[in-house]
């Protein structure tokens, strides 16, 4: 019947054949696993632990200003946080509707427990990808070629690409007051060895920290005492491909801190982490522990707290604003200083955790180590915080490490075409010297690269890759058509100067027509929305402009608020194209370079930055000596041409930066 | 700095009121520490969960097979009659057994852990509290007349304190894990250890015995997809002597299967003092509490007895949920029958949104050959190749000797009555022998705590 069992043992030495494989589960590791199992690679999601994918170990919740725009760009490549966020929210909002559409970002709550099982679902479920229960221990490199992944168990992983997503976890330790215990999160096991190969390799590792707040139970809050926060009424979702649906809501809540405390966290601040030296690795100055932020602000007299649900199969709730390492005992005094939290009992102890980072100047914009081909690396292990950070870079690198098993030219995204683009351009540029957090006032292009035009500015990119379907890309058309055509009848339609037309102007603060004018021009207007201009026009034409959908009539309304503006960053860029996109040849010799500075040698052969826009960003580079290289360069392209070629980053002008079309 | 957590808070109580409510710590919140928790709430006795894994409360730490061996589905009744209906309605709900069987069901771990502490959270004096704990100790009281208390650390300094103790800890004293050429500290996988409780325990003058079990591997569930009629599946078949023994059977829901067999009337348990009749809400958050109230009036099924916090399907509007099936429907499962009338599970769905399969381990059959052989071919073909989405492993740790008062359920009495030992780290040796034990120290509890007040 069945024969004598194989001893267990007999797994060990065991090897197994992957196009790419990724380690780690999060939200970096999803999305590289996910990209490189689309595009057609056999890939191998290797995880501590199967039962943790897609944990959300700090804050419950998707995007938000300058994040919400990294995720709409994920989605709109064909990534998965997106619609992942969709099927998980329990609430869901669309900030800065007030303010200019730069900043303008969706942000969901997400029931945890959901966002987990959906992604781990659609890991289970796409084809030509393998989860792998397993501690990664070492990597294999021979001739500067990564060449295997060996497990802690003795399996073998042979592959010619590898994705590094190990978040929080090598030779991680959690941390609370002067008390601290080896831990990648509260409970779990750090990475213990993988470390050591990396630095075996030639990698440098660096050291740094990140902490998350308190989680009480829900029942014990008092909602009187503080500010009731819904979502959206209006259906809204993250992704493009999904028709927003209406959705059951739970509330979140606002509260701030008070003297009081601050009083408690200033008599205890000796004991803080911080403080007390217990953590030696540098925290994120933007999403600052309590603590932090006194040393900081000690003229703020309040600080905001949100508490919001972690899920709805949980009393759980988050205290966004409360994030702190101090002891435990300090923790319940911080909560219960608290308006609306006096009662509140405490859940889970905010804590800190510590771990190595991999330095990403060691990158190249394809997010390969310089030193290791086919070794990639992703998210948090780069010195980043956040999942949306987390998911772009992890989406990149698994279509860079795709297409490196092809030997095809990686796709590197420009700083005007998207934030993925800012984001790794400042990591493997500049480097960080803290947990990096995307802002728009990172990106010079922000009018540009807003979350309403993501999927017109990437997706056809995404579809090239084989990441967005046939059916997808007729959705972004579509959209397209549909605004071109609305464009054009706003173009047609008149708003005829008249009573009616001239006091509702008056009545938004804007002067009376003194003509007819096109509907278009109106809408420059800023007082002026789309629903305004309904009122304004004949109602033959309001029946045919009114039925628009509305993501377009967003687009339409922005569009032609900010012609003006957009229309200058188009011819910014334009002018700056020219020197950003020039390629400096592989292995530039830079010490060769007559007049430049020693620090500007240094850096650059060190950066290696692929064109003379890169170059021109990193630190102690300066303006004269970006001149001597084009001097240089100029000289050099006129004797042989252009370098190399790279995917999507120097290839055809995606909309809206077709300025060169104009 | 000692942060005493104690507990007012109103509720039916079996104790009668003194100085203070009686607060009982549970440590660890796996099988067994959720049975006994739920068992103390539900007589009044406040109760704190202390557990480095609020992620995995609940969850039953090795495979999805709950075997009930020769008891068959007697065992499975008496034990499951046996547990406070909050959690016995999340056990019948996330559990499903091969049509025809009677030795043994599947547990969807994650749903019954996602449903048991959202079950739980609603108990009034039931708390958990995340902190992975490094010792336990007996304090004087500041009081002459009072009994001393138990103090339990925590690893980030925490000193919590109650009347009782009660050590559910699983295999994690002393506890390691050995999977292929590798050993992992720690009771379950992929946990963070914690070797100071047992060295208080030693300190406490407990004694222990060495325990294991074994756990088996996990595949891709295309692997029993592909169960019958692939190339690979029918040479691993003939390589395993195509054994007839060997069958793929469909899954009902044990709550069918118990209801079917031994009548509805069995689980209408209302008035039970286990059960109780609690409110589950929450006073001081109207919206919440209402939505709370209409999702329970929707998810109540029939037939489900008195419905307190019955675990819920996600009510209308709410986002779909994978893991969340009410009247769990797994897909179908392989087993060997045996040569009496019973099955033995060969490979079992792990959940519903995992997408794994779990092969019973020991390696034989199918399931081993499957993944074993895998490699083997795949570099010739360059195709399809098998690995093991998680290897076979055993854990190993020490277990509290015990006074065996019963042969099936042990259950133990350490520190006159400070200490209790429930679950794997008492002696039982599978999942309904810990919950089992879990409920029986519960109630041993309440009525110590009971002898003890009326002698005073």
């Amino acid at each position: 019947m069945s024969r004598t069992a194989i001893p267990l043992t007999k797994a060990k030495d065991r090897s197994w054949n992957y196009d790419v494989v990724v380690v780690g589960g999060g939200h970096a590791g999803c999305e590289a696993a996910l990209a490189a199992a689309r595009m057609g690679c056999r890939t191998a999601l290797v995880t501590l632990h199967l039962d943790n994918i897609a944990l959300m170990p700090c804050n419950p919740a998707v995007g938000g200003v300058g994040k919400g725009q990294l995720t709409r760009e994920v989605d709109a490549l064909g990534g998965e946080q997106g619609r992942n966020a969709d099927r998980a929210f329990i609430q869901i909002k669309m900030l800065n509707t007030s303010k200019g559409p730069a900043v303008r970002a969706l942000r969901v709550q997400a029931d945890k427990r959901l966002y987990e099982d959906w992604m781990k679902v659609v890991l289970s479920r796409t084809p030509n990808l393998d989860l792998v229960q397993g501690e990664a221990a070492s990597i294999d490199v021979s001739r500067e070629t990564l060449r295997s992944l060996r497990l802690a168990d003795g399996r073998r992983l042979d592959c010619r690409a590898l994705v590094l997503a190990t978040g929080t976890f090598l030779r991680a330790k959690v941390v609370v007051g002067e008390k601290s215990y080896a831990a990648g999160r509260v409970g779990e096991l750090p990475a213990r060895q993988l470390s050591a190969s990396l630095l075996a390799a030639g990698l440098e590792l660096g050291r740094f920290q990140s902490a998350t707040p308190p989680r009480i139970d829900g029942r014990t809050i008092d909602p009187d005492r503080m500010v009731i926060q819904h979502g959206d009424q209006i259906p809204l979702s993250f992704s493009h491909w999904q028709t927003p649906s209406p959705r059951r809501q739970v509330p979140c809540y606002l509260t701030h801190t008070t003297p009081d405390t601050h009083e408690v966290v200033s008599k205890y601040l000796h004991l803080s982490p911080i403080k007390s030296g217990s953590v030696s690795g540098k925290g994120p100055r933007y999403c600052p522990s309590i603590d932090r932020k006194l040393i900081n602000f000690p003229e703020k007299q309040r600080h905001p707290v949100f508490v919001e649900p972690e899920g709805v199969t949980t009393q759980e709730v988050y205290l966004q604003g409360l994030t702190t390492s101090l002891p435990v005992f300090v923790q319940e005094m911080i909560i219960r200083a608290t308006p609306g939290l006096e009662r509140a009992r405490l859940v889970r102890p905010g804590y800190a955790v510590e771990y190595d980072y991999l330095p990403p100047q060691q990158l190249t914009l394809a997010l390969q180590a310089r030193n290791v081909h086919g070794l990639f690396s992703a998210g948090q292990i780069n010195g980043t915080s956040g999942y949306e950070e987390a998911a772009a870079q992890g989406l990149m690198a698994g279509i860079n490490a795709a297409l490196y098993t092809r030997d095809e030219a990686p796709f590197i995204l420009r700083r005007d075409q998207a934030y993925i683009g800012v984001l790794i351009d400042d990591l493997v540029t500049k480097g960080v010297d803290e947990p990096y957090r995307m802002f728009t006032s990172r990106a010079e292009y922000r009018l540009l690269l807003r979350h309403d035009n993501a999927s017109d500015r990437l997706s056809h990119l995404g579809y090239e890759l084989g990441l967005i379907s046939d059916e997808q890309m007729s959705v972004v058309d579509t959209k397209r058509q549909k605004l071109a055509e609305y464009a054009e009848l706003l173009d047609a339609v008149q708003v005829r100067s008249g009573e009616t037309t001239d006091q509702l102007l008056e009545s938004l603060g804007t002067p009376p027509l003194e003509e007819s004018q096109s509907a278009a021009k109106v809408l420059r207007r800023p007082q002026v929305s789309f629903a305004h201009l309904l009122a304004m026009v004949s109602p033959a034409d309001r029946e045919q402009i009114a039925v628009a959908p509305r993501d377009v009539i967003e687009q339409l309304e922005i569009e032609a608020r900010y012609n003006g503006y957009v229309r200058r960053q188009m011819a910014e860029i334009k002018r700056h194209r020219a020197t950003e996109t020039l390629t400096i040849p592989e292995g530039f010799d830079y010490k060769a370079l007559e007049g430049l500075t020693y620090e500007a040698k240094d850096k650059l052969s060190r950066i290696q930055p692929t064109t003379v826009g890169q170059a021109s960003r990193v630190p102690g580079v300066s303006p004269a000596d970006i001149s001597v290289l084009l001097i240089y360069l100029y000289r050099a392209a006129g004797r042989q041409g252009r370098g190399r070629p790279c995917k999507g980053g120097q290839g055809a002008s995606p909309y809206p930066i077709t300025v060169d079309d104009e | 700095m000692s942060k005493v957590l104690r507990h007012g808070g109103a509720g039916a109580s079996e104790v009668p009121p003194t100085g203070h409510r009686p607060a009982a710590l549970v440590i660890g919140g796996g099988v067994s520490g959720c049975a006994c928790a739920t068992g103390l709430a539900a007589r009044g006795i406040s109760v704190t969960v202390v557990s480095s894994a609020l992620d995995a409360i609940g969850l039953p730490g090795f495979g999805p097979d709950v075997i009930a061996g020769a008891g068959g589905w007697e065992r499975v009744r008496e034990t499951l009659r046996s547990l406070p209906v909050a959690l016995r309605e999340v056990w019948l709900d996330s559990s499903a057994a091969p049509a025809g069987g009677d030795r043994f069901f599947v547990v969807d771990r994650r749903m019954l852990s996602v449903e048991t502490k959202r079950a739980l959270e609603c108990l009034p004096g039931l708390r958990f509290r995340q902190g992975l704990v490094v010792g336990v100790r007996m304090v004087a009281s500041s009081s002459s007349e009072e009994r001393p208390r138990v103090v339990v650390d925590t690893a980030f300094g925490e000193e919590i304190e109650g009347d009782v103790a009660v050590i559910a800890v699983g295999l994690s004293l002393g506890g390691h894990v050995v999977v292929g050429g590798d050993v992992l500290p720690g009771g379950r996988y992929g946990e963070a250890p914690s070797d100071g409780l047992r060295a208080s325990l030693e300190d406490l003058g407990f004694e222990f015995d060495e325990a294991s079990v074994e756990v088996g591997p996990r595949l891709a569930r295309a692997c029993l997809e592909a169960h019958s009629g692939s190339d690979r599946t029918i040479a691993a078949e003939r390589a395993v002597g195509n054994s007839p023994t060997e069958e793929m059977v469909g899954t009902v829901s044990l709550r069918d299967v118990l209801v079917g067999r031994y009548g509805s009337s069995v689980w209408e348990l209302t008035g039970s003092p286990e059960g109780g009749s609690t409110s589950c809400w929450d006073e001081t958050r109207p919206e919440r509490q209402d939505a709370t109230r209409l999702d329970r009036q929707n998810a109540t099924r029939e037939g489900t007895g008195v419905g307190v916090c019955p675990p819920l399907g996600w009510g209308e509007g709410w986002p779909e949920a994978p893991h969340l099936s009410p009247g769990l429907r797994l897909e179908q499962m392989v087993v060997r029958r045996g040569h009496g009338d019973g099955y033995s599970p060969l490979l079992s769905p792990d959940g519903l949104a995992t997408g794994e399969v779990y092969a019973t381990p020991g390696g034989s059959g199918i399931a081993g050959e499957l993944w074993r052989s895998a490699p083997l071919t795949a570099d010739k073909d360059g195709g399809a190749q098998t690995i093991a989405s998680r290897l076979e492993h055993r854990v190993r740790g020490l277990v509290v000797k015990t006074v065996t008062d019963d042969g099936a359920v042990r259950t133990s009495q350490v520190g006159a009555g400070f200490l209790w030992v429930a679950g794997r780290a008492g002696g039982a040796s599978d999942y309904l022998e810990s919950l089992a034990s879990g409920t029986r120290v519960a109630a041993d509890i309440a009525r110590s705590l009971r002898r003890e007040i009326s002698s005073r």
